[in-house]
């Protein structure tokens, strides 16, 4: 069986070595799998579509832009556990002048990376929904590695670290950086509490082209699902890139991203 | 003179890395470059930075009778720095060429001998190291020498 070539974007080459696990166990599998990394999705986006990779590892704005471009000829194939139902948080501090949605009129909201799907364009599309549109107050957005759609969690800390500082009267944060930095002190929940937080979306997701042979395809997820978090190895692996279990794809948890793509102008031809 | 040379055969393996093979010995060789602290074993890159620590203290030895100077002790430490990691692996995208931006190197060495007596062997260690010459001349090389 020829390799097949997975795509993935690094910001960090430590996240090299989950794909060196992950390569290693697909070839004891006989499923060889090659990586071929990328600096942003849309270069990756790009090689999907160009037929030089087979599966990329997408970020949520990636599949939606591959969709998009492709005018619906992409599959989404697989997907952590945990890109399942998250949510983002509107954090403010409490007992502020902020109270409610409307209360934000007017004042500086803090968000991730302009490509961010967690920490603006969703947050700028669940507020809109609140009826606070994207003129009515002030974004202040914090572009840490743009191009790699938020997987750099820097964009969203300095925004939690600029309504720290009095900076902004609110900031956006997905779930889960809510529960670790509210455990680990970076944020008092004594002095801080969510306002509002969106509906349910999908994150990272194992996108193919409508073409991929399916052979192929169930090879791959067949190695895929055999990883165990019992295992050590893939634990390490799995711990490194945050899920305890690979789940189908599904393309439902992408209504409020595609949304937010459509309101704010963000797909672009590449 | 009849020009000198030196061998290595090296076989590739399937998944990466292989082994090296020069005169009646052998050795495993890992990736290019890992970015794993777990990686299995020592990379290309490693071996590199060992040859240039053990071209320097072997030199040291070598050198060191002619100076009367005994070494009861030596240590080299030696620390490559990149800030272009990214190039190693081959990421699309990203620009500038692999290699190294800088190697420290620390020289410890422990003799019965003056400062000043170390510093000349030292010296003419660095002319003798055809590694550490090699390399200062594509790499900054930052040479440490401390005695005691």
């Amino acid at each position: 069986m020829d390799p097949i070539i997975v795509g993935a974007v690094l910001y960090d080459p430590k996240v090299s070595v989950i794909w060196d696990i992950i390569g290693a166990f697909f070839r004891e599998k006989g499923t060889p799998l090659d990586t071929v990394y990328y600096t942003n999705y849309e270069l990756q986006v790009r090689a999907l579509l160009g037929g030089h990779i087979d599966v990329a590892w997408n970020s949520p704005l990636a599949w939606v832009q591959s969709q998009a471009i492709s005018g619906g000829g992409c599959r989404a194939i697989a997907m952590r556990d945990t890109d399942r139902d998250r949510r983002s948080h509107v954090v403010v501090p409490r007992g502020g002048p902020v109270a409610k949605v409307a209360d934000l009129a007017g004042r500086t909201i803090a968000f991730g990376a302009s490509d961010s799907p967690q920490a603006t364009l969703i947050p700028i599309e669940h507020l809109r929904r609140q009826g606070l549109a994207a003129g009515s107050y002030e974004a202040r957005r914090f572009d840490v590695l743009v191009g790699k759609h938020g997987d750099h969690i820097g964009g969203e800390l300095q925004a939690l670290q600029a309504m720290q500082r009095g900076e902004a009267a609110a900031s956006c944060l997905i779930d889960l950086n809510w529960e670790a930095w509210t455990h680990d002190g970076t944020c008092d929940p004594t002095k801080y509490e969510i306002l509002t937080s969106t509906g349910p979306y999908d994150h990272c997701v194992f996108t193919v082209l409508e073409g991929f042979p399916r052979d192929r395809e169930e090879a791959f997820l067949r190695a895929l699902h055999a990883m165990d978090y019992k295992n050590p190895t893939h634990r390490e692996m799995m711990d490194l890139e945050g899920l305890k279990r690979w789940e189908p794809g599904r393309t439902t948890g992408f209504e409020l991203l595609t949304s937010a793509c459509r309101e704010q102008g963000v797909v672009s031809p590449l | 003179m009849e020009t000198q040379e030196w061998r290595i055969r090296f076989r590739g393996e399937p998944g990466g890395g292989g082994v090296a093979y020069a005169r009646g010995h052998q050795f495993a060789v890992g990736d290019p470059v890992s970015f794993d602290p777990l990686h299995s074993r020592i990379t290309a890159l490693e071996y590199l930075l060992a040859a240039l620590a053990a071209d320097l203290a072997g030199s040291l030895r070598r050198l060191a009778p002619r100076h009367r100077i005994v070494i009861n002790d030596l240590e080299v430490a030696v620390k490559g720095m990149t800030d272009r990691p990214l190039v190693f692996l081959g990421v699309v995208g990203e620009e500038g060429e692999a290699g190294l931006d800088r190697i420290e190197v620390k020289v410890y060495v422990e003799t019965g001998s003056s400062a000043e007596e170390v510093r000349t062997l030292w010296q003419g260690a660095l002319r003798v190291s055809a590694i550490a010459r090699m390399l200062g001349g594509s790499t900054r090389l930052e040479l440490e020498l401390r005695t005691a």
